[in-house]
This record gives structure tokens, sequence and C-alpha cells, in this order.
């Protein structure tokens, strides 16, 4: 009756009426829970999805770990970078903020005094261990003339006893051939301020019968005619009155670190003039707390 | 004992379809791989012998999509009936053949989820993103389409010769 491709044609017909149906019935649920087959055959799969998906996570987080590893290497190497820059600005700026209190305690120092001074930076210092003197970057052509007196706020550094076209040698104040008429500030007791070339100076020809004791302070007299009256040079360390003698032996103890002197002043004209208000107590440390 | 080289097929092919690919490259834009084994089964093995597979295919598709269930059924029943019933008319080792076939796969597949979306009166309307999936799908099944076809029915014909060898017969690759 029917031919076998009729057939075929018919029974797809057929099928594709029941697909419809069955689609339509489908699609218009809200959930698409599937049949009993289904969950079988997501029972079979599952264990295969679960292998797979930790076999590509554990490949994957090695791989990523390994460019993880190398970016992190990468980053470590930059950051150590810009460590080290932001070290050298941190020191740059701490440089620069010590050097501004220098120059603000210059510039208070300047006010204080009557004569002109001039700013200098120290350049190097004494090649040999055995002399105290330092070299500043001004000269001849700046107006220092040798002789001039180079102080610090803190107190007296030096003269100068070289002046060259665009630099000047400093003898220091604790150098052996440097002399300096001082008196104790609270008594005026007058002597010679000298070096002893370790770090430290005597107050020298005081006589027994001053009164001089330790953390006295002894200041420039200004009667050498080369230091300003007034300025500060150090403080008493030690008395020693020796019986036979008639001076008494006074160890002084510079108000200036010489080891840290970076910068200086150099009073240009001859210091007949007197120092005003200059302050009693060190602005620095005090050199018995060092 | 046919069965068994279609299903760990079937598995591979949904575990690269719902984990390998989403994790590895993109899982909304890739195409349905099951269409090529339906494909396969359509261009050479026997009806008797493909209908039962393409339907537990369909039905462990629709097993892991969130559509309709038997959008996946519905899709490779008839794209199955489709190449059984053209291919005496073509050779079945033609690329533009196994081109068209995949392409024609993907189509249907698309055209039978909008069937299903308005019979369940979903307001839809081609958007130019849906577009775009449904070309860049089209796109790349017609790009790795072919390599996917040809792994299957490499990997069919060593199971094949490894048949032959333990138990005498074999599945005979040529029959239509």
């Amino acid at each position: 009756m029917f031919s076998k491709k009729m057939l075929i044609v018919v029974v797809l017909i057929v099928l594709f009426f029941f697909n419809m149906t069955i689609l339509n019935v489908t699609s218009k649920r809200d959930t698409a829970s599937p049949t009993w087959a289904g969950r079988v055959f997501i029972y079979v799969v599952d264990p295969f999805q679960r292998a797979a998906i930790h076999s590509i996570r554990f490949v994957r987080s090695i791989w990523e770990d390994y460019f993880y590893l190398v970016t992190v290497a990468k980053e470590n190497k930059r950051l150590r970078s810009e460590l080290g820059r932001c070290d050298e600005q941190i020191n740059r700026y701490r440089e620069m903020e010590h050097f501004n209190t220098r120059l603000r305690e210059f510039l208070r120092f300047k006010k204080q005094t009557n004569s002109e001074v001039l700013t200098a930076e120290v350049i190097s210092k004494d090649a040999s261990a055995w002399y105290k003197t330092i070299m500043i970057d001004k000269g001849l052509r700046d107006g220092v003339e040798k002789g001039a007196p180079v102080v610090v706020p803190q107190g007296i550094a030096g003269q100068v006893i070289d002046a060259m076209e665009k630099t000047s040698k400093v003898l220091l104040v604790i150098d052996r051939n440097s002399a300096v008429d001082g008196l104790v500030q609270r008594t005026r007791a007058r002597g010679i301020v000298k070096g002893d070339a370790y770090g430290s100076c005597i107050f020298q020809y005081a006589l027994r019968k001053e009164d001089i004791k330790p953390e006295d302070i002894i200041v420039s007299s200004g009667m050498d005619g080369i230091y300003p009256k007034g300025l500060r040079l150090g403080v008493v360390a030690d008395v020693q009155n020796i019986r036979s003698g008639i001076f008494q032996e006074v160890r002084v103890v510079p108000f200036v670190d010489f080891e840290k002197l970076e910068e200086v002043l150099v009073v240009m004209h001859t210091p007949e003039e007197i120092l005003e208000d200059l302050p009693v107590e060190p602005a620095g440390e005090d050199p018995f707390k060092r | 004992m046919t069965y068994l080289v279609y299903i760990p097929i079937a598995i591979v092919l949904i575990v690269m379809q719902t984990v390998v690919l989403p994790v590895l490259f993109f899982a909304e834009r890739s195409y349905d791989l099951m269409i090529i084994l339906v494909l396969f089964l359509g261009f050479y093995r026997p009806g008797t012998e493909s209908l039962p597979v393409v339907l537990v295919a369909g039905i462990l598709s629709d097993s892991f999509s969130g559509g309709p269930f038997g959008l996946c059924t519905t899709t490779y029943f008839w794209l199955f009936v489709g190449v059984k019933m053209l291919i005496p008319l073509f050779h079945a080792d033609s690329w533009l053949v196994l081109f068209v076939g995949i392409l024609s796969g993907v189509v249907l597949e698309h055209g039978t989820v909008w069937l299903a979306l308005t019979m369940r009166r979903t307001p839809w309307h081609l958007s130019a993103e849906s577009f775009r999936t449904a070309v860049f799908q089209i796109v790349w099944a017609l790009l790795t389409g072919p390599f996917v076809f040809h792994m299957i029915k490499g990997f069919v014909g060593v199971w094949d010769i490894w048949f032959k060898k333990r138990f005498g017969s074999s599945l005979d690759l040529d029959e239509v």
C-alpha cells in the first residue's frame, strides 16, 4: 500500500510533530530540570568533568604561579630600585633639612653680629693628621683676607691663614699652632686658648689665683686683634692647679664640632667691633653630653 | 560494543564543551561540539547504529544545558536525519559537504533555540550581540569543526583497527 520512502516520510512527519509538541511542552517549563536519563548522564559525566576541571586548574595554577613568580621577581627588582631611589631622595631631603637648619643658625648668627660675614663651604680637610686646617670655597675674589676670623654659630672655628683666588685655608683653633686670646666669661680671667691637636684646647697662662671651674665658658677677649670679642670658644672640662707654677692648666672642650664642620662664616672686617647679644648657652650640643 | 567508542567521544566532547573551553577560552561563543559527532555518525555510520547514539548525545547535551529539555536532542535528531537523507547524493569525504554540514548544524541549533523561545513566547529579538555570537560560532565552527571531525574519525579508525584485531570484525567506516 505504502512504499518504503512514503513510510519514512510519514514517520518523519509524525516524529516532527511529536518532537515539536515535546519541545513546546518543555519550552514552557520554568526550569530546565533534566529527566532521569539526564540525571544518569550527569552522574556518569560528573567525575570526568571534575577530573578535567581539576587538571586544568592544577596546570593553570602552576602556569600562573610561574608567571606570578616571574612577575613578582620583576616587581621586586623594580621596587628595590625604587626603594633605593627613595632612600637616596630621603637622604637628600635630610641633608637639605640639616643644611637648612645650619643656614638658619648662620642667619641668626649673622643678625647678631655687627661685622660683615661671608658664608663659605668647607671643601676639604687637612691631609695630615697632625695639623688641623680646612679649605673653604671662598678666596680673595670673594673678599677673604689672610687673618680673617672664621666662626660658626657655635663659636670660633679658626682663622684664615692663606687666601687664594677661589679658596682659603683656615687654621682651626684645635691646631697646636693656633692661639686665641680668651677670657672666662664668668670671672673675666684672661688666658690664651691653644689647640692641643687632639680635638680639644688648653687655656694657658691663666693665673692660679683666678677662679676657674669646670663648665665655665671661655669666650674670645678681642684683645688679639683677630677675633671679635665675646665669641664663644669652649667650655672648661677640667682645671689643674700646679703647686709650683704661677699658672693653672685648664683643658677646654670647644663648642664647635670640627668633625662635622661643613659651612663656616668668614668675618670680613677686622673685628674691633663687639658682638652683641651673643647667646650665653651653647647653640649646639653640650660637648660634655656627647 | 560499537557504543563503547562513541560514549567516550561524547563524554570527551561534553567535557570539552562544559569545562575545557569555558576555562581556557570562551564559553558563550563556542559552538556545540556534539554537532560534529552527529555529522560523523550521519556521514559514516548506519542509521540503526547511530540513532541511539544521537539520542543519547542529545539527552547528554540537554542534561548539561540550561535550555528547554529536548532542544539539543531535536537539533541532533533532525540534523542526523537531514544528513542521512542527503548524504547519498554527495561524497561523504568532500570538504565542502563537511563545511556545509557544520554550517547547517550550527544554524539548525540556532533555529531550534529561536523556535523554543518563540514557543515560550519569550520577548526576543535578534540583537547585535546575539548576531555577533551566531556569526562567531559559525566562523569558529567552520575553522575548527573539520579538525574535530577528523579527530573523531581518526579515533574511531584506531578503535576499528584494534577492535578488528581483537574480535575479528570492524566498524567499517566506509559503511553508510
